[in-house]
């Protein structure tokens, strides 16, 4: 299948630290790709760097044929890439529907076209609709991330998701809620760069895998493999 | 004390209070989306100020002095643009803008000196007798454009795209990006549109209370105190503040003159002990 991002020895340095020594791989088209790893290995940084917050030491990043490495967030997003952070970080004065809509109008959606496609969230996440007036800071944390799950999946231009811990500090209906709509992306061939922690997740979408240590990628490999390693699961999910 | 002359005052502190929603709602929206304190912003003030005099007093003509003054808007996206964006480093942009304000206050002293220069528009020059009440037709002129300009700017922040992004970047400048925004693109424009409103807002002044070099640096601590008492970055509160800053200032200027400076002062002590986020801010962080 076609590759559509290429990481080739990725370094990142803030400050004194070195955050990413070097990490390199590939994904192709309709990929789940869970990235794994203790507080510190440098998750988060990657996806960071990836959607264009943190600009990398050294090393390239090339989104379908096109090197995207120094690239402003806004062109990245307008190339089909959207990010989910682990913090929401949602327009918290917004409505629920000014969120989406504010999403929608900044790739250049017309707002009849925008609308449309907030019809086609809320018949992913009913909840939203009935919750569209309230402002985002009087949701609760689960409706919270489903916002921000919703906000960044609601593209129409959608290819690569980067999602940071989606479904952490969920209750099992709204787990059970993120994972449908994932898989609804895996069904329309979104690539997907998942930071999880929940080994929930990597059995209902399975996929490749890589566990990031001290910057580095020190195991790439099926959730499969990694599910069935023992080691790997006590180390990193505490589970013999 | 007479009812009359109360309801004189709340008319005066209402055209005030318009006059300071111009100049805080740029100072207020910039400070939101792009955490700078625009210590330029009351110089550019003065500037439009000037401006609008020097064509408003040659032509006779008040729409060309607005024209005039709306020109700031130019002179503010000179100076986002080529000062401010090069180094986006909140140290730096404080140093820069209280550079300017230094600089443009003292280019005015240079080409207008201390004298005040009063112009006022042919046929807004005296009272309007409402029943009881006697108005200053010219402020009642400043209340009519007031919430003309006001409406516009409110409808360009809350129903365009335009002040989607705005608001939603007060909220989160960073992640707005990712969905595709130029935010810098969007500083841009908000510096300018602020720049505009600054710089009529001071033209609108110059019949009631005259233009001097200072006028606009005056002003802007009124500026400071609005975003404080509405919350930084809050179109709404901004809008109710600039109302209560006006309607104080001149109760106390009409009542207790004495006190017209301090009580704006006060005010914004009681709000920082109540609710130091501002009556509709939110902690910034």
């Amino acid at each position: 299948m076609l590759v559509v991002l290429v990481i080739s020895d990725l370094k990142v340095h803030i400050g004194p630290l070195y955050i990413l020594q070097g990490v390199s791989f590939k994904l192709r088209k309709g990929e789940t790709f869970f990235l794994i790893g203790r507080n510190g290995a440098g998750k988060s940084t990657l996806l960071k760097t990836l959607v264009g917050f943190i600009k990398p030491s050294s090393g390239s990043i090339v989104f379908e044929g096109k090197d995207i490495t120094y690239q402003p967030p806004y062109v990245r997003a307008r190339l089909g890439i959207r990010y989910v952070p682990d913090n929401k970080r949602l327009f918290a004065s917004l409505s629920v529907e000014d969120n989406l809509l504010a999403s929608l109008l900044a790739e250049g959606l017309s707002r009849s076209k925008a609308m449309d496609r907030i019809e086609y969230v809320y018949s992913l996440f009913p909840d939203l609709k009935r919750l569209r007036k309230l402002k985002a800071s009087q949701l609760s944390g689960g409706q919270q991330q489903m916002l921000n799950l919703a906000r960044a999946i609601a593209s129409p231009s959608l290819k690569l998701l980067l999602a940071d811990e989606p479904v952490e500090g969920l209750s099992p209906i709204f787990v059970s809620k993120i994972l449908e709509a994932f898989s609804k992306l895996v069904e329309e061939g979104v690539t997907m760069v998942i930071v999880e922690t929940m080994p929930v997740i990597m059995k209902k979408l399975s996929g490749r895998c890589a566990i990031l240590n001290a910057g580095r990628i020190v195991f790439e490999g099926s959730t499969e493999d990694l599910l069935k390693n023992e080691i790997i699961m006590k180390t990193y999910f505490g589970l013999a | 004390m007479s009812i009359e002359i109360l309801l004189s005052a709340i008319v005066d502190g209402i055209a005030l209070g318009f006059v300071l929603l111009m100049l805080s709602l740029g100072f207020s929206v910039i400070f939101g989306l792009m955490r700078i304190a625009n210590f330029a912003h009351g110089s550019l003030f003065t500037l439009g100020a000037y401006l609008g005099f020097e064509v408003a007093s040659r032509t006779g003509n008040i729409v060309y002095g607005l024209l005039a003054a709306s020109s700031i808007g130019l002179i503010g996206l000179v100076i986002e643009r080529f000062l401010l964006k090069p180094k986006r480093d909140p140290m730096m942009q404080v140093i820069i803008t209280a550079g300017l304000m230094m600089l443009l206050d003292r280019l005015a002293w240079l080409r207008w000196g201390d004298v005040p220069y009063i112009w006022i528009p042919k046929g807004l020059e005296g009272v309007v007798r409402y029943g009881p009440i006697i108005m200053h037709s010219y402020r009642l002129f400043i209340i009519v454009v007031g919430i003309f300009i006001s409406i516009v700017t409110y409808y360009l922040f809350t129903k365009t795209r335009y002040g989607l992004f705005v608001r939603a970047g007060i909220d989160d400048r960073e992640m707005i990006q990712v969905f595709g925004v130029n935010i810098e693109k969007i500083f841009t424009i908000t510096f300018a549109i602020g720049s505009i409103l600054a710089g009529v807002a001071g033209f609108l002044l110059v019949p009631w209370q005259g233009v001097y070099p200072l006028i606009g640096t005056n002003y802007l601590l009124y500026a400071f105190a609005i975003v404080i008492i509405g919350g930084m970055g809050s179109i709404e509160g901004t809008i109710i503040s600039s109302m209560l800053v006006g309607i104080i200032q001149q109760l106390c200027a009409y009542y207790v003159p004495y006190l017209s400076e301090v009580s704006i002062g006060i005010a914004m002590f009681l709000v920082l002990i109540m609710k130091p986020e501002g009556l509709l801010g939110k902690v910034i962080e």
